[in-house]
């Protein structure tokens, strides 16, 4: 049970874990404040019961886990499938066609227009930052906030729109909002998150 | 740059879709990976020669299957290697590691305690992640034998990116290379080379993989022998998002006996033996995109 902070690559800092399974459900690899809520209910749930971790018990299978906000695949796959529905809703909520063609169709564009609205997004940031005489390579945090934005704002608009797709952008808002009131949990939660997961790697 | 150059850049191993998947790593919000990694991996589809080539190889590891399973099983094996080559990408400009498992631990460690090994593996998996990997675990020096792009601007993307702590060397001038690698392996050094597919110009053993007669190269066999070092048998799985398995097997050892051609017959029978397990296990990552037999180019 070691936990190492490692030299990676020869260049930058990267937080790795190595045989401790319960570290698959710290809080710190997750994005979204719900799952981390989720994720430390597993981990107090683990770690109450008194068991020893699983490699232990099955003679030491060898892991390491990084510790970086976007390991969980569950999180990131409900976003993507989120997004995706709610986006392409919206779109084929313009399109003059039948719904299932026009949500074929919206399906088909939709990436692509996700990919095109990154494109654009990162163009202006990377003027704007030339502007300001910053140099910055990854424009991902800030078309994640520009997307997310923009999935809102279409999933307000299909709530008032009277049709087929008023449940998706319903479902979509809820899901925001338990988002944000599991955030201010996470804020009050976090010395505890900490402890526990500073415990679980002692 | 020419015009035919720069057309060049568009082809499928050409430059421009490598330099797009970095700027999709750097630019796309990672929760929004998944949608367009499926988009795009829908869209290589329409690349022939790789389709026909993962088809007719699946029609080979799953005999019997019908062409339209084995077009949805193609479409599999292009999603993980998008995702494969995404995860390369983002440790090398973000140093986002994956989640690691190991399988064989034991044979691992002896690997690394022996003097000098052969590390042979396949085209599954993130070959260049495995390599990060080594390179950190260990304190040995690792040379990485591959075959160079075909393209120039893409070699030229590829050696930008390259893996820290690697030495990489290309199998382009076999008989000065020979030479080199005895050496780093008479040294202690571990030498990793793909054995499941041949490039034009390098020595060649004929080995049967999933009952059809496939070249395999005989480099990594004649450096066993020469060098008196083992090969082992390791193999890089993608079990999940950014989580993969290192899956190393027993080592083979190629003992030389009056009859060389037969020493190399029962070792690269040992080999395939293993590649076929982990093949007909994890189909959906062998990332052979051309026919691995003659027989099946027919």
């Amino acid at each position: 049970m070691v936990p190492v902070r490692t030299i990676f690559c020869g260049a930058a800092v990267v937080r790795v874990i190595r045989d401790q399974p319960y570290a698959r459900w710290f809080p710190s690899r997750r994005r979204f404040a719900l799952t981390k809520i989720l994720a430390l209910v597993f981990l107090k749930t683990l770690r109450s019961d008194g068991a020893p971790a699983p490699s232990d018990a099955a003679g030491g299978e060898r892991i390491v886990l990084g510790l970086d906000r976007d390991h969980d695949s569950f999180e990131i796959y409900s976003a993507a499938s989120l997004h995706f529905v709610v986006l392409t809703c919206f779109m084929a909520s313009f399109i003059p066609l039948p719904p299932p063609l026009s949500i074929l169709l919206a399906a088909f564009f939709e990436p692509l227009l996700a990919l095109l609205l990154c494109f654009a997004g990162a163009l202006v940031m990377s003027r704007w930052a030339v502007l300001r005489g910053r140099s910055r390579v990854s424009f991902a945090p800030g078309n994640s906030v520009v997307l997310m934005a923009l999935a809102i704002a279409a999933s307000v608009y299909l709530l008032g729109y009277n049709g087929w797709a008023a449940p998706v952008g319903g479902l979509f808002l809820t899901i925001v909002i338990i988002n944000a009131i599991a955030s201010l949990a996470v804020r009050f939660l976090q010395p505890t998150i900490a402890r526990l997961e500073e415990r679980c790697v002692a | 740059m020419t015009g035919s150059s720069w057309r060049q850049r568009f082809l499928v191993r050409g430059v421009f879709w490598r330099q797009g998947l970095r700027w999709g790593i750097l630019n796309i919000p990672v929760w929004l990976e998944p949608a367009v990694i499926a988009w795009w991996s829908a869209f290589f589809l329409l690349w022939g020669p790789g389709r026909r080539g993962v088809m007719s190889n699946l029609s080979a590891i799953k005999p019997g299957s019908f062409v339209v399973t084995n077009f949805f099983r193609c479409y599999r094996v292009f999603w993980n290697y998008a995702w494969t080559i995404s995860d390369n990408i983002r440790l090398k400009e973000l140093r986002v590691i994956p989640d690691w498992e190991f399988e064989g631990w034991e044979h691992f460690q002896e690997m690394q305690s022996s003097a000098g090994a052969i590390l042979l593996t396949a085209h599954m998996g993130s070959y260049d992640l495995g390599a990060q990997l080594f390179s950190e675990m260990s304190a040995r020096d690792i040379v990485m034998v591959r075959a160079p792009e075909i393209d120039p601007q893409t070699r030229a993307f590829e050696e930008q990116q390259s893996a820290r702590g690697v030495r990489v060397e290309l199998n382009t001038q076999a008989g000065a290379l020979a030479l080199d690698l005895l050496e780093t392996v008479r040294a202690g050094g571990i030498i990793a080379i793909q054995g499941d597919r041949v490039t034009p110009g390098i020595g060649v053993l004929q080995a049967q993989l999933f009952g059809k007669s496939a070249p395999i190269p005989a480099g990594p066999f004649a450096l066993a022998m020469s060098g008196r070092v083992p090969i082992y048998p390791i193999f890089v799985v993608r079990t999940g998002r950014s989580r993969y398995r290192l899956i190393t097997r027993p080592p083979i050892e190629v003992v030389r006996t009056r009859d060389r051609d037969q020493d190399f017959a029962r070792a690269a029978e040992k080999w395939t033996v293993e590649l076929e397990d982990l093949i007909r296990r994890s189909w959906f990552q062998w990332f052979q995109f051309e026919p691995f037999s003659v027989e099946l180019r027919s």
